[in-house]
């Protein structure tokens, strides 16, 4: 448990450092990817939804510090994404080659779309335009297309899937 | 029972991810730069820095190669205005000086608080850009420890940039004229007549608001900052050229378009003018 935690902790710093230094400068038409999203869904899919929600958090909030927008407004998205991906991804076929990048691209979609809405509730009127939609969904194919890459180093940081504590619905009784 | 227990754990970890989300949110909208927030983002932002300067400088001829390249034949034919303006200027130069001489006594005599040349400043360089997709903000390597404060105008050779937006020891976050929520206060610089030129978001134009539909605005006219009571800018700064007017008179709002004369992508090196506004906080 707490080795799962400090290698989790170890992706999460290097992927926030990638993002904040190395990406701004691999940006397709204009849209940087989301690697703590990445990482989020990669974690949700391996250790169930509550794991996914918190390390989403932990992402979105570090993510926040170097952000304009109100800290704790990536955290939600994430924590959502996290929470979504590991509810689904219990009724998927696992051992398939197409699920990550799969939830990779519904992971950026969901994402992206709750945090322009969630912004836009909280004062960030610019967030509402068709600019971002273009954005969200660039992003999320630019996400799509990272998640295979990333998929073993998060995947060896999260552990094995722990199929006997998962349900297919993560609010499931 | 089990899968009860699971479920009603799960749910409590989200909930209170959600509401501890909630509140993270509420406390940096109320509380804006000061306070923990504040000071935990600049230290992680501090923290980073000497990462982000290593990278940014490796990355910076392939950017500034690919950037050639994509606007090769642009730049020629760019050179060679600049070369025709130039031999212009020179000419004008020895007139303007004794023009830009009465000026500054005028605005003296005026009671105006900027002159230009007369407001010091300090010169850094662009050092990075956001890691957001929703924002259009640049990283400058000067801050606290230069002088430079939140709200300080920044300009390049060409005309305005933006306005300092976050201070940290080592650097600030420049908010450039192009984000959404950066707005303005300009006049037309033939007819004087006030606006506003609000960034759009994902565009690289701006819009002049709040201008009488009755005015005569041209294609190609200059646009600077206003300076008027309560700006964030002092007056006379080059911001925009008007790109495109369309409207009829009798319309009830004229859509005017502007192009701005700084060209951020390209843009290495800035000034941050030490200038607050009239009763500011220092």
């Amino acid at each position: 448990m707490t080795a799962r935690v400090v290698r989790l902790a170890l992706v999460l710093v290097t992927l926030v450092l990638l993002q904040v230094t190395l990406f701004p400068h691999l940006r397709v038409a204009g849209v940087a990817p989301d690697l703590g999203l990445v990482a989020t869904v990669i974690v949700g899919y391996r250790i169930g939804p509550d794991r996914g929600a918190v390390f989403g958090f932990a992402a979105g909030l570090a993510l926040d510090l170097f952000l304009r927008t109100p800290l704790g407004l990536s955290a939600l998205a994430l924590s959502v994404v996290g929470f979504a991906t590991g509810a689904v991804s219990g009724a998927m076929m696992r051992s398939a080659m197409w699920v990550p990048p799969l939830l990779g691209l519904l992971g950026g979609l969901v994402g992206g779309t709750v945090f322009v809405l969630v912004g836009v509730l909280v004062g960030q009127e610019h967030l509402w335009s068709l600019r971002s939609a273009r954005v969200v969904a660039v992003g999320s194919v630019y996400d799509a297309l990272l998640t295979p890459l990333l998929f073993p180093v998060v995947a060896w940081a999260a552990g094995p899937p722990e199929e006997a504590v998962r349900s297919p619905a993560g609010w499931g009784a | 029972m089990t899968a009860f227990r699971r479920g009603t754990r799960r749910r409590s970890v989200v909930l209170l991810l959600l509401v501890t989300s909630i509140t993270l949110i509420t406390l940096d909208q109320r509380g804006g730069d000061s306070g923990v927030i504040g000071e935990v983002r600049d230290r992680a932002r501090d923290v980073v820095a000497p990462l982000q300067r290593v990278v940014d400088d490796a990355f910076s001829p392939i950017d500034e190669w690919i950037d050639g390249a994509r606007r090769g034949a642009e730049i020629e034919r760019e050179n060679r205005r600049l070369r025709e303006e130039l031999s212009e200027a020179r000419g004008r130069a020895a007139s303007g000086a004794a023009a830009r001489r009465d000026v500054a006594a005028l605005r003296k005599l005026a009671g105006l608080t900027f002159v230009p040349g007369e407001v010091e400043t300090v010169v850094a360089q662009v050092v990075g850009a956001t890691p957001g997709n929703f924002e259009f903000t640049v990283e400058i390597d000067r801050g606290s420890t230069s002088g430079v404060r939140s709200g300080m105008p920044v300009v390049a050779g060409d005309g305005l940039v933006g306005r300092v937006d976050r201070v940290y020891r080592h650097r600030s976050t420049v908010l450039l004229i192009t984000d959404p929520s950066s707005g303005v206060g300009v006049r037309l610089a033939d007819s004087g007549v006030p606006g506003v030129a609000q960034g759009r978001a994902g565009r690289t134009e701006l819009a002049l608001e709040f201008v009488d539909p009755t005015t005569d605005v041209e294609e190609g006219e200059l646009v600077v900052t206003s300076g008027l009571e309560g700006s964030a800018f002092p007056p006379g700064i080059p911001v925009a050229r008007v790109s495109s007017v369309s409207g009829s008179d009798r319309a009830l709002e004229k859509r005017v378009l502007l192009r701005p004369l700084v060209d951020f992508p390209s843009t290495s090196l800035v000034k941050v003018l030490l200038w607050s506004p009239p009763g500011a906080q220092p």
